[in-house]
């Protein structure tokens, strides 16, 4: 339960600074005891109010509906307004979800202080249920100890449908093992030209895997989606460099250099554990 | 242009301990911890949220980059951090700063002493 909720506070985070830092925050939370867990709460919630109000430099620029807008020479009056909380608002609800987390917690570490209901005696002693270690000799060891879930196993399973959804995966993985190795890394720039269809030097989130039918939403939610989409998925973060939605002519002759930046283990392998997305992750129950 | 040691003095005392940390080593985020604990002896106790703010922080000022771990921790996910030249050049500047303080603290509290008749 603490955990899940200290993986909430993880997600609340911006993107970068989860990607690039929120392993490493559930680990060293896994690490505490259980006494220290309060004051990694504390700490979180406060670095989810100091990421977002005091670290705008740090998170990717969003695009603006106008400028997409504009570009594309569709008139204002489609402009779906862009909702952006006060400060004081973001702090606000900041300082409650603190409060909140607070009680939680501590109605948790109160949860075991109830006092036990005894029916008959209100203090136990040695010879009010004697036992009979004579039975305990004859009976059989009947204890069965199971192995959990192999690990490797879960993240292949998660990582298969992943890989087949994604056609910059499917392009880049070619021996299919849902492993990208050192070789299939170096030759990213052929395989992402080959999902080039329009031959437009660059590739769009449509391109990338967004799978959207045409007129069937505003422009202006449209450039939003393209970039949620290109933010959301690890491999094609990591190739968009600019952050701008769409991988260019650059960005492609550079894609291997980009790729590496998710190799966390650097062992020149990237595996699914570093291409699935963190809140898949989360979901499948594998951080 | 080369960035100037002396502009991003003086140091933060977590950006102080942080930097010591790494002078010796590549280390990850948890081993960084620790190791503040160890030279504080236990009085300053980093978050995690304070220490990957920091980190975040140090990598735009490129003082420190990430770094390969041990090869017996090759399969592990955590990522390791080292001082770069502008790092440790930032920490000397801010070590030497530190000595011309303490040598001008000691002068002064001497000459606060009491004489002896």
């Amino acid at each position: 339960m603490l955990r899940w909720l200290y993986i909430q506070l993880i997600w609340l985070h911006p993107a970068p600074f989860r990607w690039r830092f929120g392993d490493d925050m559930l680990d060293d939370f896994d690490r505490a005891t259980l006494r220290d867990k309060p004051r990694y709460f504390a700490d979180a919630a406060a670095s989810l109010a100091r990421q977002w109000l005091l670290r705008p430099e740090f998170r990717r620029p969003e695009a603006t509906v106008e400028a997409s807008l504009q570009a594309a020479g569709a008139p204002l009056f489609q402009t779906i307004a862009t909702y952006k909380p006060r400060p004081a608002a973001l702090l606000q609800g900041g300082l409650l979800a603190l409060v909140s987390i607070l009680v939680a917690v501590t109605l948790i570490g109160k949860g075991g202080g109830a006092r036990p209901f005894l029916i008959g005696v209100h203090s136990s002693r040695p010879g009010l249920l004697p036992s009979d270690r004579n039975s305990m000799a004859a009976s059989d060891l009947s204890t069965a100890v199971k192995a959990g879930p192999d690990p490797f196993e879960a993240w292949l399973k998660l990582a298969k449908p992943y890989f087949v959804s994604m056609p910059v995966l499917r392009a880049l993985d070619t021996d299919r093992d849902f492993v990208l190795s050192p070789w299939e890394i170096g030759n990213a720039p052929a395989a992402l030209r080959s999902l080039d269809t329009n031959h437009a030097s660059k590739l769009i989130a449509e391109e990338c895997g967004l799978r959207i039918a045409p007129n069937s939403v505003p422009l202006a939610m449209l450039a939003q989606l393209r970039q949620q989409f290109m933010n959301y998925h690890p491999v094609l973060a990591a190739l968009d460099t600019d952050h701008d939605g769409e991988i260019s002519d650059w960005e492609i002759d550079h894609a291997s250099a980009a790729l590496k930046t998710l190799d966390r283990n650097h062992d020149g392998y990237l595996t699914a554990d570093e291409l699935v997305p963190f809140e898949m992750a989360v979901r499948a129950g594998l951080r | 242009m080369k960035p100037d040691p002396d502009s991003y003095l003086p140091l933060a005392p977590a950006t102080l301990h942080i930097l010591l940390s790494l002078a010796e080593e590549p280390m990850h985020g948890y081993g960084i911890k620790q190791e503040v604990l160890r030279q504080t002896g236990g009085r300053y106790n980093l978050g995690p949220g304070t220490l990957y703010d920091n980190l975040q922080r140090l990598m735009k000022q490129r003082m420190v980059e990430e770094a390969a771990g041990p090869r017996e921790e090759e399969n592990s996910r955590r990522r390791y951090y080292r001082l770069s030249s502008l790092g440790r050049g930032v920490l000397s500047q801010e070590i030497a700063r530190l000595e011309d303080v303490v040598h001008e603290g000691r002068m002064r509290l001497r000459s606060l002493k009491p004489r002896r008749a």
